[in-house]
């Protein structure tokens, strides 16, 4: 029950804000700041500016991300945006479009 | 599992939020919840904004309106300011509610707050006020599903001069009459619901007609 | 409800009253009433009971029907069954699930947040 789940059925538009786990099923559009793991699940969209400690795609992401630890793109996940993040892996079967920014 | 919806108690969302599963509310939430199943609003949470759903569990607080298919249960120690609209409706011992609750099928009491208004000390006799009651009450029915707030400031972007024409004649009838004593009332407390941003609401429109 | 030391006023079921009724102590109502309500104590309005008229009382428990508004010191409490059109004012409203109403409640609190 820890932390903030967006299910499936979920669509949130706006600001979100958090510092505990974001796990993202549904869809999320706008902003989201982020103080712990952001995850986007297979089936979750997110089209939105993304600054987290650490995020996981698994699904769709469309914005710009920056994450204070790292940003891991999964097999079958998409990012397409700027990343600035210390460590960035782009799995096998993942896809990505977008800037690197690794100097953080 | 993956339909069901948790906004942590950490977690702050500015904007609406909809979905066909069930919500689960421990954070804040500044706009409207719309969700097809249920919503639980814990003890800590806080949602400035209208909250829909199948059925609604409120322990927290809540500044907007109630609105469930089925029920509404407000716990011991729930805060609500704002109309309450379900087929049940269950306020408990300890709870502090503020607005208007009604069960459907009841004539809504906007007439009674008018005539309750209109004289200033409630001496009236039951039996004058009782038929201006029942008569005005029949009327105020038609409006009681009032707009939502988001369909509001959409159609004042459409056409603004178009919104404010129609205004005018609505003013004096039930729904004007209707904004205006809640809105008194609500102007204690914080300013209503910041909800859709321009640029989200401008989103949420593209993407209607993207579909 | 009606612990105190009051008197307790009874109005049965076969009786219609018109009129205002007003007084110290506690009232219980079977019949019914069409006119105000003004008492120190608490009402009872039972289960096939109607009030057509403010009432004023120091608390309020509603198993039948209440048209008009309520103001009072202490809690008013709808019960399962009941029916209400008007304003309550009190220090706690409850109402129970399976309540018809159309009521405004205007409690006094503040939201914290």
């Amino acid at each position: 029950m820890a932390g903030t789940v967006i299910g499936e059925g979920l669509s949130i538009d706006g600001e979100l804000t958090s510092d505990e786990e974001v796990v993202v099923h549904g869809t999320l559009r706008g902003t989201v700041t982020a103080g712990d793991v952001v995850s986007v699940g297979t089936e979750g969209t997110v089209e939105a500016d993304i600054n987290a400690a650490s995020l996981s795609v698994a699904g769709r992401v469309t914005g710009n991300v920056t994450a204070s630890e790292r940003v891991d793109i999964q097999a079958g996940g998409r990012l397409i945006g700027d990343v600035k993040a210390a460590r960035l892996t782009i799995a096998d079967g993942a896809s990505f479009k977008g800037n690197v920014d690794m100097d953080a | 599992m993956s339909d069901e919806s948790i906004i942590g108690a950490t977690t702050r969302i500015r904007g609406n939020v909809t979905g066909s599963g069930s919500l689960v509310v421990e954070g804040t939430v500044e706009g409207d919840i719309a969700m097809e199943g249920d919503v639980v609003l814990g003890d800590g949470g806080r949602v400035r904004g209208s909250i829909q759903g199948a059925s609604l569990r409120i322990a927290g607080q809540v500044a907007g309106d109630l609105k469930a298919s089925d029920s509404i249960s407000i716990d011991p120690g729930a805060r609500v300011v704002g109309d309450i609209i379900a087929a049940r409706i269950g306020i408990a011992e300890g709870a502090l509610v503020r607005g208007l609750v009604q069960t459907e099928g009841e004539p809504a009491p906007r007439a009674a707050r008018a005539t309750a208004a209109a004289r200033s000390v409630p001496a009236a006799p039951a039996r004058s006020a009782a038929p201006a009651r029942g008569v005005a009450s029949g009327g105020s029915v038609a409006s009681a599903p009032a707009p939502s707030r988001r369909s509001i400031p959409a159609k004042t972007q459409a056409s603004p001069a178009k919104a404010k024409a129609e205004d005018k004649p609505e003013s004096k009838a039930k729904p004007a009459a209707k904004e205006a004593a809640p809105k008194s009332k609500k102007s204690r407390t914080p300013p209503a619901p910041v909800v859709p941003a321009v640029r989200r609401g401008a989103q949420a429109k593209k993407k209607r007609k993207a579909r | 409800m009606a612990s105190k030391s009051q008197e307790t006023s009874v109005i049965g079921a076969s009786t219609q009253l018109v009129g205002r009724v007003s007084g110290n102590g506690a009232l219980r109502l079977e019949g019914s009433i069409r006119g105000d309500v003004s008492i120190s104590g608490p009402l009872d309005v039972l289960a096939n009971a109607a009030v057509e008229g403010d009432v004023a009382a120091e608390s309020v428990d509603l198993a039948g029907s209440l048209i008009g508004d309520a103001r009072t010191t202490g809690p008013i409490t709808v019960r399962d069954g009941a029916t209400v059109r008007g304003t309550l004012v009190g220090s706690q409203v409850t109402i129970d699930p399976g309540a018809r109403v159309a009521v405004r409640l205007e409690t006094e609190f503040e939201l914290d947040f």
